[in-house]
């Protein structure tokens, strides 16, 4: 028999048969109805027969959701609902307080077992971890004064 | 062997394709917030200078927000940009 052996007839593993495959939000089609689909392995007559049930009686698609925006950083709500650039909930309490930069106190503000002795040990970790990158960075073209100047100090720090 | 080569010679192609000081970049972000925040606090520079900032713009105004000052750093010459502004 001439032609393709391959063409014609049901495949189970075709793409339109993967479950996988249908969309999620209902995409198909834009009736405002779900597709009618047919539903093979049914006795001789029964699958044209479901096929014009589902044709006189079709289901109506759920509502289509549009999709959100992506919040850029200081859009992205926390928990509470707080996005990064909203007021503080304590005004006379400055971002900074704790930390040693910025306006307001610094790290000797925070209770004995924050404030410990571990922190320039970290810090030295992740120094010595990230320097032999941040050298080679050093040496591109153009590569500013400032940052030449910090893996100087970094320098200092790994071998004091 | 060949892998050790190919990882040599592609390590050589990012070497070109990175030649230059950009904004924008991971190493910028480093010098921005290490020149803001202070030498002292290396590692929170670098960890900040980890996060994935949309546009320089977004990490300036960041630096702004919790130091109370513009963002020092790069000595403030114009270099090629590698990122957008917004």
């Amino acid at each position: 028999m001439a032609g393709n052996q391959n063409s014609g007839g049901m495949r189970p593993t075709a793409p339109q048969n993967n479950p996988a495959n249908i969309s999620a939000t209902g995409g198909a089609g834009q009736s405002g109805k779900q597709p009618s689909r047919y539903i093979s392995g049914m006795p001789y007559g029964q699958g044209q027969q479901l096929m014009q049930q589902q044709k006189s009686a079709p289901m109506s698609a759920g509502p289509a959701s549009p999709a959100a925006p992506t919040p850029t950083p200081f859009e992205r709500r926390t928990p509470s609902g707080a996005t990064l650039t909203d007021p503080l909930a304590t005004p006379d309490r400055h971002i900074t307080a704790g930390v040693d930069f910025g306006p307001g106190v610094g790290s000797e503000a925070l209770p004995s077992n924050i404030s410990g002795e571990t922190r320039p040990t970290d810090n030295l970790a992740v120094v010595k971890k990230y320097y032999p990158a941040m050298l080679r960075a050093a040496q591109l073209k153009d590569a500013p004064d400032s940052y030449k100047r910090f893996l100087s100090y970094l320098s200092g720090q790994i071998s004091g | 062997m060949l892998q050790i080569h190919i990882s040599v010679f592609l390590v050589t192609c990012l070497d070109k394709l990175v030649d230059k000081w950009r904004e924008g970049t991971l190493y910028d972000h480093i010098d921005q917030f290490a020149n803001s925040l202070g030498y002292e606090n290396a590692a929170v520079a670098i960890s900040l200078a980890m996060i994935p900032w949309e546009s320089v713009q977004d990490r300036n105004s960041f630096i702004q927000a919790i130091t109370g000052d513009s963002p020092k750093g790069n000595d403030g010459r114009d270099y090629v940009s590698g990122m957008p502004r917004r």
